[in-house]
C-alpha cells in the first residue's frame, strides 16, 4: 500500500460528496424514468409490479436507484432489489426500497470519494482486495440500521395510534430486532458503480447483472458460484450471515469499457427459456435506447415489462440499464 | 422500437413426478386399481388448480417401480394434456432404491433449468424396499434439485415400510400419509395435486433458505379419518 492511501471505510469528507458533483438520480415515484448524462451514458430504468401479483392485488415488492454524475467523466451507480414478498417478508418491500439506498448511499457517497480523491494510487489489486474485504458486511449493516430504523418508526407510530393518553410518546423505542424481524424485511441486491478506470458489480441473491461488448456480445460478471441460488431458493440480506453471500466483481477497465450495463431482479430472465433468449432483452433495449433515446425507451419499458410477467415468470420485473450513447 | 425486448417467453416450469409401487402385492386388495382411480380422478382438480397460476408450466411424469424401475410416462407432459394409463401390478418385487435413481438422473441440472420451481416428487408404495434404497436416497438428495425438492410419501395399507418414506420426505414435520383404504388414498392423492402443487408453484415460497434443515411449511393434511362403510385393505 503506498503512502497516500486510505483505508476504504476510514475515508470521510467535510460535505457529502454528491452536493460536489451535479448528478440526475432516479424518481422513486414513477414506474420509469430515464436520464442523459453529459458523460455520454443514457440510463433507462422501470419497475412494475408482476402478473401474479396483479391478480392478487399485492404490491410490487421489487425497488431500484440510480445515480448519475453529470460532467465529463462517467460514473454512475445501478442498484435494483426483489424484496421476496408473501406473509413471511411482510416488509420486504420497505426491505428492498432500503437496500436500493443505502447501496446507492455506499457506493456513490462512499467508495466514490475515495476513487476521485486518487486515494487508491490506482493500485487496484490492493483496491479489489480492500473492497471484498469491506463492502459486504458495510453493506449490511448499513441495511440493517436501516430497517431498525423502520422498525422503530412503526413502533412508534403504533405507540401514538394505542396511546391515548400520551404517556409512552416521548419515550424512544429501539428494541434491537432480531433475526425473526429481520426476516420480515427480506431482500435480495444488485449494485453497480461505473467509473472510467472500472467497474465494481454487487450480488446478493438471485437476479442478472449483464454487460454488452462493442461487438455486441453479452457478457456476465464472473462472479463465484452460488449453489443456494436454484429452485427459487435465493439467498437474501435477511439472513443471519448475509455478508457471507455477498459475490463482488471488480473490474479494471483495460480497453474499451462495456457499451452497456444491466442489472434486472430475476423476475425478467425467468420469463425466458434460458440465457440466450435473456440476452437478447440486453442487446434489445441497448440498441433501442441508442437508436430512439433513452426516454423514448422509458416510455415502453413498464409496458413491456408487464407484457413479460403476464407472458412470463409472472413475478415483478425491475430493470435498470446505463447505454454509452457516444460509442461508435 | 422492438415488439417486445428478447427472445420468446417462456413460463417457469414445474415438474410433478409420481413415483408409484407396481410390485406384486400392490395386485392384492384392489390397491393398484384404486391408486389408478385416485390419480384419474385427482387430474381435473389439478388441471384447474394449474390454470390458476398460468405463469408456472406444470409437467408431469410417472416411474414405476417392482423388479427394477422405469418410466410409465417418460416424457414430461403439460398437465392439461396429461391422461394417465393404468398401472398394472406385477409379480415382481419392491426395488424402490432403482426408482429414486431413475428420477435423479433427470433432475440434473442440464436437464432442467435453474429457474424451474422445485420438483414434486411423490413416492407411493405398499410394502418394504428389497433393493438398496440408500443409494437411491443418496443419488436423490444428491442432486441440488432433489434436494429442493418437494417430496410426499404415501403408505398403502399397514405393510409399506414408513421408515424409509419418512426418510424420503425428509421434513421433521411431515410424515408418510397412511391409505388404509381406498378412500383415504383418494383424498391423499387429491390434495397432492392440488393443494400441494397450488402452493410450490406460488412464486413466494420458499424465499431465501440456504439452509437445507429449514423446511418449507406444507398446507393443512386432508382428513385421513375413514368413513363406517370404508374397508381397510
Amino acid at each position: 500500500m503506498t503512502g497516500n492511501q486510505k483505508d476504504v471505510g476510514k475515508h470521510r469528507r467535510s460535505a457529502p460528496f454528491p452536493d460536489k458533483i451535479p448528478a440526475q438520480e432516479s424518481c422513486d415515484e414513477n414506474e420509469s424514468c430515464s436520464a442523459t448524462g453529459t458523460c455520454g451514458w443514457g440510463v433507462v430504468s422501470a419497475t412494475v409490479c408482476g402478473a401474479i401479483h396483479e391478480r392478487s392485488d399485492a404490491q410490487n415488492q421489487d425497488a431500484l436507484k440510480w445515480w448519475l454524475a453529470e460532467g465529463e467523466r462517467p460514473l454512475a451507480v445501478l442498484c435494483v432489489a426483489d424484496g421476496h414478498g408473501g406473509s413471511e417478508y411482510k416488509h420486504s418491500r420497505e426491505g428492498a426500497r432500503r437496500a436500493v439506498k443505502e447501496a446507492k448511499k455506499l457506493l456513490a457517497e462512499e467508495i466514490l470519494p475515495w476513487i476521485l480523491d486518487d486515494s487508491t494510487g490506482s493500485d487496484w489489486t490492493q483496491f479489489d482486495r480492500q473492497i471484498r474485504h469491506w463492502v459486504p458486511k458495510h453493506l449490511v449493516d448499513r441495511w440493517r440500521k436501516s430497517i431498525q430504523e423502520h422498525a422503530e418508526e412503526s413502533r412508534t407510530s403504533k405507540d401514538e395510534t394505542s396511546c391515548s393518553d400520551g404517556e409512552a410518546k416521548d419515550q424512544p423505542n429501539t428494541t434491537p430486532l432480531d433475526s425473526a424481524d429481520e426476516q420480515l424485511y427480506g431482500t435480495t441486491l444488485l449494485a453497480a458503480l461505473l467509473a472510467p478506470e472500472f467497474h465494481i458489480y454487487i450480488q446478493l441473491g438471485d437476479g442478472d447483472v449483464l454487460t454488452g461488448t462493442a461487438e455486441g456480445e453479452v457478457v456476465r460478471p464472473p462472479f463465484p458460484a452460488d449453489s443456494h441460488l436454484l429452485a427459487n431458493y435465493t439467498t437474501s440480506l435477511c439472513l443471519k450471515e448475509a455478508w457471507r453471500f455477498v459475490r463482488i466483481h471488480f473490474q479494471p477497465i483495460v480497453e474499451k469499457p462495456p457499451v452497456f450495463v444491466m442489472l434486472a431482479t430475476d423476475g425478467y430472465a425467468n420469463s425466458f427459456a434460458d440465457d440466450e433468449d435473456f440476452n437478447e432483452v440486453a442487446l434489445d433495449l441497448y440498441n433501442a435506447i441508442r437508436r430512439e433515446g433513452p426516454e423514448a425507451v422509458a416510455s415502453q419499458l413498464p409496458d413491456w415489462l408487464k407484457a413479460t410477467s403476464e407472458g412470463g415468470s409472472g413475478d415483478d420485473i425491475s430493470v435498470v440499464i446505463a447505454a454509452n450513447m457516444s460509442q461508435t | 422500437m422492438p415488439k417486445l425486448p428478447g427472445g420468446p417467453l417462456a413460463r417457469k416450469p414445474l415438474h410433478f413426478i409420481w413415483i408409484a409401487d407396481c410390485s406384486g402385492s400392490m395386485g392384492y386388495g384392489g390397491k393398484i386399481q384404486s391408486l389408478n382411480f385416485a390419480i384419474r380422478n385427482a387430474l381435473p382438480a389439478m388441471q384447474e388448480v394449474a390454470k390458476e397460476n398460468p405463469n408456472a408450466e406444470v409437467m408431469v411424469r410417472a416411474v414405476k417401480f417392482s423388479s427394477g424401475a422405469s418410466w410409465h410416462v417418460a416424457n414430461p407432459v403439460p398437465v392439461e394434456q396429461f391422461k394417465w394409463d393404468d398401472l398394472e401390478a406385477t409379480t415382481g418385487v419392491t426395488e424402490m432404491g432403482k426408482a429414486l435413481q431413475l428420477v435423479a438422473a433427470q433432475l440434473d441440472q442440464t436437464i432442467i433449468p435453474q429457474r424451474a420451481l422445485p420438483p414434486v416428487l411423490v413416492l407411493i408404495s405398499d410394502g418394504q424396499p428389497t433393493d438398496d434404497v440408500s443409494a437411491g436416497l443418496r443419488d436423490l438428495m444428491a442432486q441440488p434439485l432433489g434436494e429442493k425438492a418437494v417430496r410426499i410419501a404415501i403408505a398403502i395399507g399397514e405393510d409399506a415400510d414408513t421408515s424409509v418414506l419418512q426418510r424420503f420426505i425428509g421434513h421433521p414435520e411431515l410424515e408418510p400419509l397412511q391409505a388404509n383404504n381406498a378412500q383415504s388414498l383418494v383424498r391423499f392423492i387429491r390434495w397432492v395435486s392440488t393443494s400441494v402443487l397450488k402452493e410450490v408453484s406460488s412464486p413466494e415460497i420458499p424465499g431465501p433458505n440456504p439452509n437445507p434443515e429449514e423446511k418449507r411449511p406444507f398446507p393443512p393434511l386432508p382428513d385421513p379419518t375413514t368413513g363406517p362403510d370404508e374397508d381397510d385393505w
